[in-house]
């Protein structure tokens, strides 16, 4: 019987795998995001009586239920192949997590009656808007708790709880990342929603030819930009965080992806980063110009602030050394034996990253105070549209680098894991009592 | 008829990118789906 032995003709089975889980993260991702900031956005319109809020709001929980409709084809799908492909790796996880995959499943049940409620007692409950309110905020817990429940599944294949019993669900759930994950990917989402959001604001704003519309839109892009900027300051030290507890777990895998020869998914990044951080002060420096009260000192801070985004940014970018991406042949020099000034993590990368972080918040600051004394919407210029637009597309493409660099890094430790140190890529065992199996097998000279 | 040596066809460079042009037509694919169903059954509120 060819269990576990069925592949895809010519681009093979993980890439089939890959396909399918970075798409459906999209959506999810999208989706979680897109309801914390708009439930959010429905309460403070209520809390201030502005009804450009509930409009946002409203037009959230339409997207996100459009979205949840188009994209839910792709999970199961998804599952389908995985009982085909890898049905071996797939029913020892199944095993494993049969409570959390169980309580996985009722969490979307009870997701897919909170958002559609949601979403259609939008006027019925119009009246009774703390009600309404209330409804958002479940459907929102429930979504991050349905994400909570994948991150443990997640987590776990990178960083196995060792020296547990697969069927101790309490120690296999409180795996060593799964913490750091879930914090990771909670800011990350409502990241990813806001600058996904705000470059939609932009496309609708350079289209839009009523001046109610070119109101709406430029300040839908202000509010987008304020919570995907806002999130993606928080990341760095969290993914900091994620990257320790890497190292500390799956040494293997931190090598791999930080030092060998994947490490240039983190100058990627650090790309990506620098853009989404430039173009967001960008936006803000040129904000502030229809402030309704003349700030000339904020708007000179910000100039500087762009400034030292601009630098902190570039020092992040510098590479460690000319081996760049050795798999299309981006080796320069001596490779991995030429070092490039200001490229190595300690203490360059650390300032580059502490110093964006900071200067990020102390320009959004900036930005909030100027934006307490109100603005005059409607007049922003096309280039601050495009800024947005680009958070929009580079935080796309900074969700599949890290998706992908998560799921390389398992590759880390020979012969490649779907399981770290327990079930090899080709679906091989490698020492009974899988999770207590890196401790095992290192014993027995087969890690 | 397919055989064990179709699976790999692709250099591994190449199924990255034919993985990563994959999904962006998939996303690109449910994004004007869900655009033409606004469209044309919630854009006239």
């Amino acid at each position: 019987m060819p269990v576990g032995n069925l592949d895809i003709p010519g681009i093979g089975r993980e890439v089939v795998m890959g396909v399918i889980w970075q798409s459906h993260m999209y959506a999810a991702a999208f989706i979680a995001g897109i309801l914390v900031i708009a439930s959010a956005s429905e309460y403070v319109g209520v809390l201030t009586k502005q009804p450009k809020y509930d409009r946002f709001a409203k037009g959230g929980a339409t997207a996100l239920i459009l979205i949840f409709a188009t994209g839910s084809f792709i999970p199961i799908f998804g599952v389908l192949a995985l009982i085909t492909l890898f049905p071996v790796f797939w029913s020892h996880l199944q095993n494993i997590f049969f409570w959390v995959l169980f309580a996985e499943a009722w969490a979307f049940v009870g997701q897919i009656v909170l958002i559609y409620a949601w979403y259609a007692s939008w006027e019925k409950l119009a009246f009774r808007k703390k009600l309404h309110v209330v409804l958002g905020f479940m459907a929102a817990m429930l979504v991050t708790l349905q994400f909570t429940l994948i991150n443990v599944v997640a987590s776990y294949m990178l960083t196995p709880s060792v020296g547990a019993a697969a069927t101790d669900v309490a120690a296999t759930y409180m795996n060593p990342t799964f913490v750091p994950l879930n914090m990771h990917r909670f800011v990350g989402n409502i990241s990813f929603a806001g600058f996904v959001v705000a470059g939609f604001a932009g496309v609708r704003y350079l289209r839009s030819t009523r001046e109610e519309d070119r109101e709406f839109f430029d300040w839908m892009g202000h509010w987008a930009l304020v919570w995907g900027f806002g999130f993606l300051l928080l990341q760095p030290i969290i993914g900091f965080g994620y990257m320790k507890s890497i190292r500390e777990q799956n040494t293997a895998a931190f090598d791999y992806i930080m030092l060998g020869d994947k490490s240039w998914l983190f100058n990627l990044l650090a790309i990506e980063l620098a853009i989404m951080g430039v173009a967001s002060v960008a936006y803000c420096l040129h904000k502030i110009r229809f402030a309704a009260k003349p700030t000339p000192a904020l708007r000179n801070m910000t100039v500087g602030a762009l400034w030292l985004m601009g630098l902190f940014s570039l020092l992040n970018v510098i590479p460690a050394n000319m081996d760049l991406v050795p798999q299309i042949g981006w080796v320069f020099f001596d490779g991995e034996r030429t070092n490039i000034p200001l490229g190595s993590m300690y203490p360059w990368k650390y300032i580059g990253l502490i110093g964006l972080m900071l200067v990020g918040v102390f320009a959004l600051a900036l930005y909030l105070k100027a934006t307490a004394g109100g603005f005059h919407w409607g007049r922003a210029s096309r280039w601050s549209q495009y800024a947005l637009i680009v958070t929009a597309v580079t935080v796309l493409a900074t969700m599949i680098t890290m998706g992908y660099t998560r799921e390389t890094a398992r590759r880390g430790a020979e012969p490649g894991y779907l399981i770290n140190g327990c079930i090899t890529l080709e679906q091989k065992i490698v020492a009974a009592g899988c999770p207590e199996a890196p401790e095992k097998s290192i014993e027995r000279g087969t890690f | 008829m397919a055989t064990w040596a179709m699976v790999l066809l692709f250099p591994p460079l190449a199924r990255f990118f034919l993985g990563f042009l994959l999904i962006v037509g998939i996303v690109t694919a449910e994004a004007l789906f869900a655009f033409f169903i606004y469209t044309k059954y919630y854009g006239k509120e």
